[in-house]
């Protein structure tokens, strides 16, 4: 049987190369029956560290510990009137934080419902693409015709459109 | 407790539309979308002219003693002085992507832009969408592809300002 | 939200192990294991889970365990030096457990090792811990955990090379 692969991880082991996996396996592999007597020097180790795995608290720890946290849970350090509010306390902030955005909200829905169209857009933001009115004008009447002459013509005209002969 | 509480800030800030993405008019949200986007967007590609509240003062003198049917229209005439701001995108290279963007774009915004509905339309595909603020329409964007011999162009036009439904509908008579 | 029952009292034995690791007093291990579980639930409201309050529950352990290692330390210095001897050479549970299978020299082996040295094996090799927890519980880098390993593991290798080589 070759035990190369064994004594590569081995080298590996004690480098603090192995991974837990690599490891688990040289625990497992020690656990064989019969091994050669090179490797069998090193039973002990593995064994112990299998064994070690299993050490345990007593069964009566649960109960103990489980006593000590009742009592500490119901701490009579803080039970004054102040601390027993102190949830009320959370949810009134919570109620006040929610009913003044409420009101904010609200206030702004009103606002944007009288407002002008200045309270929806940025205008500050529009950079001119032309500085000249005239040219301004120009250009934009060329595109509005040909956006209002394309509408027309895809159909989105009203039926009783007499200006379709124009152009 | 505390991302509840968050979470009903975000919300309160939200439908307040405190967003700062909600300022913007759809043009220009598309273009931040077109920059922001991973695939390659030359911006020869497409135009985008602006007319800020303040120039639009200063050529509503032109507009109301033009000669152009277009604005000779009464109703339109009317309108004018209402409309606050006004954006052309034009796409002169591969309309049909930025056809897809402005798509996208729509259907992302989908709460905000709602598809101008015309009785007496028997198209399928929309071209115009409105939004509104309770009772009054704020944006008007209308989208048209044209696609023929002498020109193959996708045109978005943006207006914002206290609009009314019968500029919309002159709009489209004209 | 952490559960007592579910969560804490679960942990019981490799706290156990580790402070026995420590003491190497079975007693006071055990008050140790309990105090330590008193300490993390009075804290459980820092804790987001579960699997911190393992990590820190291992903490707050090594560290009492330590405070009783060092109270011992200047106990020791009052004794004089007969009951020093006499103290040391006392089997530690460990041994006493190793004593049933002929183990009780890889006990002494073990416990023999500086402290760091010995808890990062009982960590590494018993409890089968990653390095990444092993290095939060001792509140150092994993690449020292890796070196605090290594020498570890090279002195037992020394000490199994001397033993074979002497017989037992």
């Amino acid at each position: 049987m070759d035990y190369k692969y064994i004594e590569q991880l081995l080298e590996r082991y004690w480098e603090a190369q192995t991974t837990v996996e690599e490891e688990c396996l040289l625990r497992d592999f020690f656990k064989q029956e019969h091994l050669p007597s090179h490797l069998e020097r090193l039973r002990p180790l593995f064994h112990y560290e299998s064994t070690a795995q299993e050490m345990c608290l007593g069964d009566d720890f649960d109960a103990k510990v489980l006593s000590q946290i009742d009592e500490r849970s119901v701490t009579v350090r803080y039970n004054t009137i102040g601390y027993r509010l102190r949830p009320f306390y959370k949810a009134a902030a919570a109620v006040a934080i929610i009913f003044t955005l409420g009101m904010a909200a609200q206030h702004t829905f009103e606002q944007n419902s009288q407002a002008e169209a200045e309270q929806n857009y940025n205008y500050a933001n529009y950079k001119d693409t032309y500085t000249d009115p005239q040219v301004a004008y120009e250009q934009v009447s060329s595109a509005l015709e040909t956006i209002s002459g394309g509408l027309r013509a895809s159909g989105m005209g009203l039926q009783n459109d007499t200006t379709l002969i124009k152009k | 407790m505390r991302h509840l509480l968050l979470l009903f800030l975000a919300f309160f800030l939200s439908s307040a539309g405190l967003w700062a993405d909600d300022r913007q008019d759809f043009v220009a949200q598309l273009v931040v979308q077109l920059q922001d986007s991973t695939e390659e967007v030359q911006d020869k590609d497409y135009q985008c002219i602006t007319v800020s509240p303040g120039m639009m003062e200063k050529m509503l003198e032109m507009m109301q003693s033009s000669n152009e049917e277009y604005f000779k229209n009464e109703k339109i005439q009317k309108s004018l002085p209402n409309i606050k701001s006004l954006r052309i995108f034009i796409a002169t290279q591969h309309p049909e992507k930025y056809k897809q963007e402005v798509e996208r774009l729509l259907d992302k915004k989908k709460r905000v832009y709602q598809p101008y509905k015309n009785d007496l339309n028997d198209k399928n595909e929309p071209c115009v969408w409105l939004r509104r603020n309770k009772n009054k329409i704020i944006e008007i964007i209308a989208m048209q592809h044209q696609d023929n011999n002498e020109e193959n162009s996708l045109k978005v036009v943006d207006f914002t300002g206290n609009l009314t439904h019968e500029f919309v509908s002159e709009l489209l008579k004209m | 939200m952490i559960n007592f029952k579910a969560d804490v009292l679960p942990l019981k034995n490799r706290l156990y192990r580790l402070a026995l690791r420590i003491t190497l007093h079975t007693g006071e291990a055990e008050d140790i294991v309990q105090e330590t579980m008193i300490k993390v639930w009075a804290h459980r409201a820092e804790l987001s889970g579960p699997q911190s309050a393992e990590a820190y529950s291992m903490t707050v352990c090594r560290n009492m365990a330590l405070d009783y290692l060092a109270r011992k330390e200047s106990r020791h210095a009052a004794l004089d030096d007969a009951a020093h001897e006499q103290a040391d050479n006392a089997a530690s549970p460990f041994q006493q457990m190793a004593r049933q299978d002929g183990l009780m020299w890889v006990g002494r082996l073990f416990d023999q090792l500086p402290e760091k040295q010995r808890t990062v094996m009982q960590l590494r090799d018993i409890e089968g811990k990653p390095y990444k927890e092993i290095a939060a519980i001792l509140g150092i880098t994993e690449d020292q955990v890796k070196v605090t390993l290594f020498r570890a593991r090279q002195r037992i290798k020394e000490q199994f090379e001397k033993i074979s080589r002497y017989g037992l």
